[in-house]
Protein backbone atom coordinates (compact mmCIF):
# COMPACT_ATOMS: atom_id res chain seq x y z
CA UNK A 1 0.00 0.00 0.00
CA UNK A 2 2.63 2.63 0.85
CA UNK A 3 4.92 1.69 -2.23
CA UNK A 4 1.47 2.13 -4.04
CA UNK A 5 0.32 5.72 -2.68
CA UNK A 6 3.72 7.28 -3.35
CA UNK A 7 2.82 7.96 -6.24
CA UNK A 8 0.48 10.56 -6.80
CA UNK A 9 -1.80 8.26 -9.80
CA UNK A 10 -2.05 5.75 -7.08
CA UNK A 11 -3.02 7.62 -4.46
CA UNK A 12 -5.53 9.48 -6.54
CA UNK A 13 -7.19 5.43 -6.15
CA UNK A 14 -7.07 5.96 -2.24
CA UNK A 15 -9.16 8.78 -2.85
CA UNK A 16 -11.59 7.35 -4.70
CA UNK A 17 -11.95 4.43 -2.52
CA UNK A 18 -12.05 6.18 1.17
CA UNK A 19 -13.99 9.89 -0.11
CA UNK A 20 -17.15 8.11 0.00
CA UNK A 21 -16.45 6.04 3.62
CA UNK A 22 -14.67 8.85 5.07
CA UNK A 23 -17.39 12.03 4.49
CA UNK A 24 -19.64 9.71 5.79
CA UNK A 25 -17.83 9.35 8.95
CA UNK A 26 -17.12 12.92 9.35
CA UNK A 27 -20.87 13.99 9.13
CA UNK A 28 -21.40 11.31 11.46
CA UNK A 29 -19.19 12.24 14.31
CA UNK A 30 -19.74 16.08 12.98
CA UNK A 31 -23.65 16.48 12.79
CA UNK A 32 -24.19 19.74 11.22
CA UNK A 33 -20.69 20.15 9.09
CA UNK A 34 -22.57 20.70 5.81
CA UNK A 35 -20.13 22.25 3.52
CA UNK A 36 -16.70 22.37 5.89
CA UNK A 37 -17.14 18.68 5.87
CA UNK A 38 -15.28 18.89 2.19
CA UNK A 39 -12.56 21.32 3.43
CA UNK A 40 -11.67 18.64 6.36
CA UNK A 41 -12.31 15.78 4.26
CA UNK A 42 -9.58 17.83 1.50
CA UNK A 43 -7.45 18.30 4.97
CA UNK A 44 -7.61 14.54 5.59
CA UNK A 45 -6.09 13.38 1.67
CA UNK A 46 -3.43 16.26 1.63
CA UNK A 47 -2.00 15.03 5.38
CA UNK A 48 -2.92 11.48 4.52
CA UNK A 49 -0.38 11.94 1.18
CA UNK A 50 1.82 13.67 3.29
CA UNK A 51 2.51 11.48 5.94
CA UNK A 52 2.09 8.13 3.67
CA UNK A 53 5.85 7.35 4.34
CA UNK A 54 5.35 6.99 8.32
CA UNK A 55 2.13 4.96 7.98
CA UNK A 56 3.15 1.69 10.58
CA UNK A 57 2.77 -1.04 8.50
CA UNK A 58 1.21 -3.11 11.56
CA UNK A 59 -2.19 -1.32 11.03
CA UNK A 60 -4.28 -1.66 8.28
CA UNK A 61 -4.26 0.99 6.26
CA UNK A 62 -8.49 1.90 6.80
CA UNK A 63 -7.62 2.16 10.84
CA UNK A 64 -4.97 4.70 9.89
CA UNK A 65 -6.96 6.74 7.33
CA UNK A 66 -9.89 7.30 9.86
CA UNK A 67 -7.64 8.10 12.70
CA UNK A 68 -6.65 11.12 10.41
CA UNK A 69 -9.88 11.67 10.21
CA UNK A 70 -11.28 11.47 13.26
CA UNK A 71 -7.87 14.26 14.72
CA UNK A 72 -8.71 16.33 11.75
CA UNK A 73 -12.61 16.49 13.10
CA UNK A 74 -11.86 16.78 16.48
CA UNK A 75 -8.85 19.91 15.20
CA UNK A 76 -11.84 20.97 13.37
CA UNK A 77 -14.25 20.96 16.21
CA UNK A 78 -11.84 22.10 18.29
CA UNK A 79 -10.96 25.50 15.92
CA UNK A 80 -14.91 26.21 15.69
CA UNK A 81 -14.99 26.26 19.46
CA UNK A 82 -18.36 23.83 18.85
CA UNK A 83 -19.55 20.80 20.24
CA UNK A 84 -21.55 18.61 17.80
CA UNK A 85 -25.24 19.11 19.35
CA UNK A 86 -27.19 17.84 16.68
CA UNK A 87 -27.56 14.53 15.84
CA UNK A 88 -28.01 13.39 11.88
CA UNK A 89 -29.37 10.17 11.48
CA UNK A 90 -30.65 8.58 8.47
CA UNK A 91 -32.97 5.57 8.26
CA UNK A 92 -30.17 2.63 8.05
CA UNK A 93 -28.16 4.21 10.71
CA UNK A 94 -31.33 4.78 13.23
CA UNK A 95 -32.46 0.97 12.42
CA UNK A 96 -28.88 -0.14 13.43
CA UNK A 97 -28.74 1.95 16.48
CA UNK A 98 -32.04 0.48 17.89
CA UNK A 99 -31.05 -2.90 17.21
CA UNK A 100 -27.13 -2.69 18.41
CA UNK A 101 -28.30 -0.81 21.89
CA UNK A 102 -30.82 -2.93 22.82
CA UNK A 103 -33.11 -0.05 24.06
CA UNK A 104 -35.90 -1.53 25.56
CA UNK A 105 -39.25 -2.08 22.70
CA UNK A 106 -41.48 -3.18 25.36
CA UNK A 107 -43.21 -0.70 27.42
CA UNK A 108 -41.41 2.32 25.13
CA UNK A 109 -42.23 0.95 21.34
CA UNK A 110 -44.32 4.15 20.34
CA UNK A 111 -41.28 6.28 21.89
CA UNK A 112 -38.51 4.56 19.49
CA UNK A 113 -38.49 6.94 17.14
CA UNK A 114 -35.55 8.25 14.99
CA UNK A 115 -35.78 11.64 16.71
CA UNK A 116 -35.95 9.79 20.08
CA UNK A 117 -32.46 7.95 19.26
CA UNK A 118 -31.29 10.91 18.17
CA UNK A 119 -32.30 13.40 20.64
CA UNK A 120 -30.50 10.58 22.95
CA UNK A 121 -27.26 10.62 21.28
CA UNK A 122 -27.02 14.91 21.16
CA UNK A 123 -27.10 14.39 25.22
CA UNK A 124 -24.11 12.03 25.30
CA UNK A 125 -20.87 13.05 25.49
CA UNK A 126 -18.29 13.05 22.50
CA UNK A 127 -16.67 9.81 23.42
CA UNK A 128 -19.07 7.43 23.93
CA UNK A 129 -20.71 8.70 20.62
CA UNK A 130 -18.14 8.47 18.93
CA UNK A 131 -17.37 4.49 19.88
CA UNK A 132 -21.04 4.07 18.97
CA UNK A 133 -20.58 5.47 15.79
CA UNK A 134 -17.48 3.83 14.82
CA UNK A 135 -18.87 0.40 16.17
CA UNK A 136 -22.38 0.43 15.10
CA UNK A 137 -22.29 2.06 12.00
CA UNK A 138 -18.90 2.13 10.78
CA UNK A 139 -18.45 -2.06 11.78
CA UNK A 140 -15.29 -1.19 13.10
CA UNK A 141 -13.55 -3.57 15.88
CA UNK A 142 -12.42 -3.15 18.90
CA UNK A 143 -9.36 -3.46 17.72
CA UNK A 144 -9.68 -1.37 15.11
CA UNK A 145 -11.42 0.95 17.49
CA UNK A 146 -8.03 1.30 19.75
CA UNK A 147 -5.87 1.91 16.63
CA UNK A 148 -8.27 4.88 15.59
CA UNK A 149 -8.67 6.65 18.76
CA UNK A 150 -5.19 5.67 19.95
CA UNK A 151 -6.71 4.29 22.91
CA UNK A 152 -5.88 0.63 24.63
CA UNK A 153 -8.22 -1.80 23.58
CA UNK A 154 -9.58 -2.26 27.27
CA UNK A 155 -10.33 1.29 27.19
CA UNK A 156 -12.24 0.89 23.78
CA UNK A 157 -14.07 -2.02 25.42
CA UNK A 158 -14.99 -0.20 28.91
CA UNK A 159 -16.26 2.82 26.68
CA UNK A 160 -19.12 0.79 24.80
CA UNK A 161 -20.31 -0.76 27.59
CA UNK A 162 -20.51 2.77 29.21
CA UNK A 163 -22.20 4.21 26.53
CA UNK A 164 -24.75 2.04 25.83
CA UNK A 165 -25.62 2.09 29.60
CA UNK A 166 -25.74 5.91 29.28
CA UNK A 167 -28.14 5.49 26.11
CA UNK A 168 -30.29 3.07 27.85
CA UNK A 169 -30.37 5.60 31.13
CA UNK A 170 -30.90 8.62 29.24
CA UNK A 171 -33.46 7.14 26.68
CA UNK A 172 -35.74 5.72 29.49
CA UNK A 173 -34.97 9.28 30.97
CA UNK A 174 -36.86 10.78 28.40
CA UNK A 175 -39.79 8.32 28.74
CA UNK A 176 -40.24 8.81 32.80
CA UNK B 1 -10.14 24.57 -0.80
CA UNK B 2 -12.21 22.60 -2.95
CA UNK B 3 -14.58 24.61 -5.53
CA UNK B 4 -18.04 25.11 -5.39
CA UNK B 5 -18.88 23.39 -7.92
CA UNK B 6 -18.11 20.13 -6.14
CA UNK B 7 -19.46 20.68 -3.32
CA UNK B 8 -22.62 20.93 -5.24
CA UNK B 9 -22.58 17.66 -7.31
CA UNK B 10 -20.79 16.15 -4.46
CA UNK B 11 -19.31 13.11 -5.97
CA UNK B 12 -16.66 13.13 -8.91
CA UNK B 13 -13.38 14.05 -9.17
CA UNK B 14 -12.30 14.54 -5.92
CA UNK B 15 -9.02 12.68 -6.42
CA UNK B 16 -8.37 14.81 -9.20
CA UNK B 17 -8.81 17.84 -6.90
CA UNK B 18 -6.90 16.80 -4.40
CA UNK B 19 -4.13 15.80 -6.67
CA UNK B 20 -4.08 19.47 -8.12
CA UNK B 21 -4.08 20.62 -4.85
CA UNK B 22 -1.07 18.96 -4.18
CA UNK B 23 0.65 19.56 -7.56
CA UNK B 24 -0.29 23.16 -7.21
CA UNK B 25 1.66 23.48 -3.48
CA UNK B 26 4.39 22.01 -4.71
CA UNK B 27 3.50 19.15 -1.72
CA UNK B 28 4.86 16.02 -0.93
CA UNK B 29 5.70 12.73 1.28
CA UNK B 30 7.80 13.70 4.10
CA UNK B 31 11.01 10.97 4.21
CA UNK B 32 11.01 7.98 6.16
CA UNK B 33 13.94 9.23 8.32
CA UNK B 34 11.55 12.32 9.55
CA UNK B 35 9.39 9.58 11.02
CA UNK B 36 12.28 7.21 11.94
CA UNK B 37 14.23 10.58 13.66
CA UNK B 38 11.08 11.41 15.47
CA UNK B 39 10.42 7.78 17.02
CA UNK B 40 14.39 7.87 18.42
CA UNK B 41 13.43 10.77 19.61
CA UNK B 42 10.60 10.12 21.72
CA UNK B 43 12.05 6.35 22.68
CA UNK B 44 15.48 8.66 24.02
CA UNK B 45 13.29 10.70 26.12
CA UNK B 46 11.70 7.90 26.95
CA UNK B 47 15.32 6.22 27.85
CA UNK B 48 16.42 9.63 30.16
CA UNK B 49 12.88 9.87 31.92
CA UNK B 50 13.81 5.78 32.58
CA UNK B 51 17.32 7.00 33.79
CA UNK B 52 17.08 10.02 36.22
CA UNK B 53 13.46 7.71 37.28
CA UNK B 54 16.59 5.00 38.23
CA UNK B 55 19.18 8.13 39.86
CA UNK B 56 16.62 8.68 41.65
CA UNK B 57 15.47 5.60 43.18
CA UNK B 58 19.38 4.89 43.43
CA UNK B 59 19.52 7.29 45.75
CA UNK B 60 16.06 7.52 47.34
CA UNK B 61 17.59 3.99 48.73
CA UNK B 62 20.96 4.84 49.77
CA UNK B 63 19.55 7.24 51.66
CA UNK B 64 16.52 5.29 53.32
CA UNK B 65 19.47 2.82 54.21
CA UNK B 66 21.59 5.43 56.08
CA UNK B 67 18.52 6.52 58.13
CA UNK B 68 17.54 2.89 58.74
CA UNK B 69 20.88 3.41 60.49
CA UNK B 70 19.72 5.88 62.67
CA UNK B 71 15.74 4.30 63.05
CA UNK B 72 16.82 0.76 64.01
CA UNK B 73 18.15 2.53 67.07
CA UNK B 74 16.14 5.38 67.55
CA UNK B 75 12.37 4.94 69.81
CA UNK B 76 9.78 6.22 67.48
CA UNK B 77 9.67 9.06 70.12
CA UNK B 78 10.65 11.67 67.72
CA UNK B 79 8.04 11.72 64.78
CA UNK B 80 9.32 14.84 63.25
CA UNK B 81 12.93 13.49 63.77
CA UNK B 82 12.37 10.29 61.68
CA UNK B 83 10.02 12.36 58.99
CA UNK B 84 12.96 14.30 58.17
CA UNK B 85 14.93 11.33 57.03
CA UNK B 86 12.56 11.12 54.30
CA UNK B 87 14.19 11.71 50.88
CA UNK B 88 11.44 13.70 49.89
CA UNK B 89 13.43 15.69 46.87
CA UNK B 90 14.39 12.15 45.40
CA UNK B 91 10.85 10.63 45.65
CA UNK B 92 9.39 13.87 44.25
CA UNK B 93 11.94 13.27 41.56
CA UNK B 94 11.01 9.59 41.03
CA UNK B 95 7.15 10.21 40.88
CA UNK B 96 8.20 13.21 38.30
CA UNK B 97 10.38 11.01 36.23
CA UNK B 98 7.46 8.39 36.13
CA UNK B 99 4.88 10.49 35.17
CA UNK B 100 7.04 11.60 32.32
CA UNK B 101 8.27 8.06 31.56
CA UNK B 102 4.78 7.18 31.19
CA UNK B 103 3.80 10.26 29.28
CA UNK B 104 6.31 10.16 26.75
CA UNK B 105 6.19 6.29 25.75
CA UNK B 106 2.58 7.77 25.38
CA UNK B 107 3.51 9.49 22.40
CA UNK B 108 5.98 6.77 20.81
CA UNK B 109 3.95 4.63 17.31
CA UNK B 110 2.48 2.06 19.37
CA UNK B 111 2.25 3.57 23.13
CA UNK B 112 -1.66 4.18 23.13
CA UNK B 113 -1.82 0.69 23.16
CA UNK B 114 -0.76 -0.09 27.24
CA UNK B 115 -3.17 1.14 29.76
CA UNK B 116 -1.91 3.82 32.01
CA UNK B 117 -1.86 1.40 34.69
CA UNK B 118 0.26 -1.29 32.94
CA UNK B 119 2.81 1.88 32.05
CA UNK B 120 2.89 3.27 35.27
CA UNK B 121 4.26 -0.08 36.63
CA UNK B 122 6.53 -0.92 33.80
CA UNK B 123 8.04 2.80 34.59
CA UNK B 124 8.31 2.02 38.54
CA UNK B 125 9.33 -1.65 38.25
CA UNK B 126 11.91 -0.58 35.55
CA UNK B 127 12.90 2.73 37.94
CA UNK B 128 13.27 0.19 40.96
CA UNK B 129 15.31 -2.71 38.89
CA UNK B 130 18.08 -0.47 37.44
CA UNK B 131 18.14 1.73 40.69
CA UNK B 132 18.86 -1.41 43.01
CA UNK B 133 21.63 -2.46 40.47
CA UNK B 134 23.05 1.12 40.36
CA UNK B 135 22.78 1.19 44.03
CA UNK B 136 24.50 -2.37 44.24
CA UNK B 137 27.37 -0.48 43.03
CA UNK B 138 27.36 2.60 45.04
CA UNK B 139 26.22 4.83 42.26
CA UNK B 140 23.68 6.46 44.87
CA UNK B 141 26.35 7.01 47.27
CA UNK B 142 28.71 8.60 44.88
CA UNK B 143 26.75 10.91 43.78
CA UNK B 144 25.14 11.94 47.05
CA UNK B 145 28.53 12.66 47.93
CA UNK B 146 29.29 14.72 44.70
CA UNK B 147 26.24 16.62 45.36
CA UNK B 148 27.23 17.44 48.95
CA UNK B 149 30.33 18.22 48.37
CA UNK B 150 30.08 20.17 44.86
CA UNK B 151 26.51 21.50 45.23
CA UNK B 152 25.45 24.07 47.95
CA UNK B 153 22.07 24.15 47.05
CA UNK B 154 21.36 20.52 47.44
CA UNK B 155 22.72 20.29 51.03
CA UNK B 156 19.55 22.56 52.22
CA UNK B 157 17.46 20.60 49.79
CA UNK B 158 17.93 16.81 51.62
CA UNK B 159 17.62 15.46 55.42
CA UNK B 160 21.67 16.34 55.45
CA UNK B 161 21.84 17.92 58.80
CA UNK B 162 25.37 17.43 60.52
CA UNK B 163 23.43 18.17 63.50
CA UNK B 164 21.13 14.79 63.27
CA UNK B 165 24.73 13.04 64.27
CA UNK B 166 25.08 15.23 67.12
CA UNK B 167 22.26 14.22 69.28
CA UNK B 168 23.58 12.19 71.95
CA UNK B 169 20.29 12.11 74.28
CA UNK B 170 18.59 9.97 71.12
CA UNK B 171 21.58 7.69 70.54
CA UNK B 172 24.12 9.21 67.60
CA UNK B 173 27.57 11.07 67.30
CA UNK B 174 29.54 11.07 64.38
CA UNK B 175 32.99 12.55 64.13
CA UNK B 176 36.39 11.49 63.70
CA UNK B 177 38.77 9.19 65.16
CA UNK B 178 41.65 10.60 67.06
CA UNK B 179 43.23 7.88 69.10
CA UNK B 180 41.97 3.85 68.83
CA UNK B 181 42.47 1.85 71.77
CA UNK B 182 41.97 -1.84 72.26
CA UNK B 183 38.05 -1.57 73.05
CA UNK B 184 37.61 2.12 73.03
CA UNK B 185 38.37 4.86 70.78
CA UNK B 186 38.34 8.85 71.19
CA UNK B 187 36.23 10.40 68.95
CA UNK B 188 36.33 14.07 68.28
CA UNK B 189 32.61 15.21 67.03
CA UNK B 190 31.42 17.10 64.16
CA UNK B 191 31.41 20.27 67.27
CA UNK B 192 34.92 19.79 68.33
CA UNK B 193 34.78 17.88 71.66
CA UNK B 194 36.25 14.60 72.29
CA UNK B 195 34.56 11.95 74.06
CA UNK B 196 35.34 8.36 75.48
CA UNK B 197 33.68 5.59 73.35
CA UNK B 198 33.36 1.93 74.35
CA UNK B 199 32.92 -0.67 72.22
CA UNK B 200 30.01 -2.82 73.83
CA UNK B 201 28.78 -4.55 70.92
CA UNK B 202 29.79 -5.55 67.27
CA UNK B 203 26.50 -5.28 65.84
CA UNK B 204 26.10 -4.06 62.21
CA UNK B 205 30.05 -5.09 61.78
CA UNK B 206 29.75 -7.54 58.91
CA UNK B 207 32.73 -6.00 56.60
CA UNK B 208 36.16 -5.93 58.15
CA UNK B 209 37.15 -1.86 57.71
CA UNK B 210 38.70 -1.40 60.55
CA UNK B 211 39.22 1.99 62.10
CA UNK B 212 42.35 4.20 62.25
CA UNK B 213 43.05 7.27 62.92
CA UNK B 214 41.67 9.98 61.06
CA UNK B 215 38.83 7.56 60.08
CA UNK B 216 35.05 9.26 59.78
CA UNK B 217 32.38 7.58 61.71
CA UNK B 218 28.99 7.67 63.05
CA UNK B 219 28.06 5.74 66.14
CA UNK B 220 24.58 4.63 67.97
CA UNK B 221 24.93 3.79 71.28
CA UNK B 222 24.24 5.68 74.60
CA UNK B 223 25.50 8.07 76.65
CA UNK B 224 26.93 7.57 80.24
CA UNK B 225 29.05 9.61 83.16
CA UNK B 226 31.72 7.01 84.07
CA UNK B 227 34.03 8.62 86.60
CA UNK B 228 32.72 12.24 85.57
CA UNK B 229 34.06 11.15 82.17
CA UNK B 230 31.22 11.03 79.15
CA UNK B 231 31.49 7.68 77.56
CA UNK B 232 30.05 6.58 74.94
CA UNK B 233 29.08 2.67 74.94
CA UNK B 234 28.44 1.78 71.01
CA UNK B 235 25.96 -0.73 69.86
CA UNK B 236 26.64 -0.11 66.40
CA UNK B 237 30.14 1.88 63.87
CA UNK B 238 29.70 2.61 60.73
CA UNK B 239 32.02 4.85 57.82
CA UNK B 240 30.79 8.51 57.70
CA UNK B 241 31.42 9.78 54.45
CA UNK B 242 29.45 12.76 54.10
CA UNK B 243 26.11 11.30 54.78
CA UNK B 244 27.37 7.75 56.09
CA UNK B 245 27.99 5.54 53.81
CA UNK B 246 25.61 2.15 53.08
CA UNK B 247 24.62 -0.49 55.66
CA UNK B 248 26.96 -3.12 54.86
CA UNK B 249 29.83 -1.68 55.07
CA UNK B 250 30.38 -1.30 59.11
CA UNK B 251 33.78 -0.61 60.82
CA UNK B 252 35.23 -2.90 63.33
CA UNK B 253 37.72 -2.53 66.05
CA UNK B 254 41.03 -3.95 65.09
CA UNK B 255 40.76 -7.45 67.25
CA UNK B 256 43.38 -8.20 70.18
CA UNK B 257 46.03 -9.64 68.92
CA UNK B 258 44.93 -12.73 71.13
CA UNK B 259 41.50 -12.89 69.22
CA UNK B 260 40.19 -14.66 66.26
CA UNK B 261 39.22 -13.47 63.33
CA UNK B 262 35.54 -14.30 63.21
Amino acid sequence: MIRVSTSREAFGCIVDRYEEKLLRYLRRIMPGLGEDAYDVLQEVFIKTYVNVKGFDTTLSFSSWIYRIAHNEAVNWLRKKKVRPLTTELGEDDFQTFAESLEVSHGTHEQALTKDAVMRTLSQMPEKYYTVLVLHFLEGKSYEEISDILTTPSGTVATLIHRAKKQFSTIHEKHHD
Amino acid sequence: MIEKQYKDTETPHLSKKILDLIEQKGLSPKPKWHFFVREWVVWGMVGVALLVGSLATTLTIYIGNTSRFMERHIFFSDLLFLFRLVPFLWLLLLCIAIFYTVYAVRETRRGYKWSSSWLVAGAVGASIFIGASAHALGVGEAIDRYLLTEMPLYRPLTNFHPKMWMNMEQGVVAGTVTVVGEETFVLQKLDGEEIKVMVISEMDMRSPDELHEGMRVRIVGTSTIEGGETVFKSTAVEPFHGRGGPLFRGARLPPPPDMKER
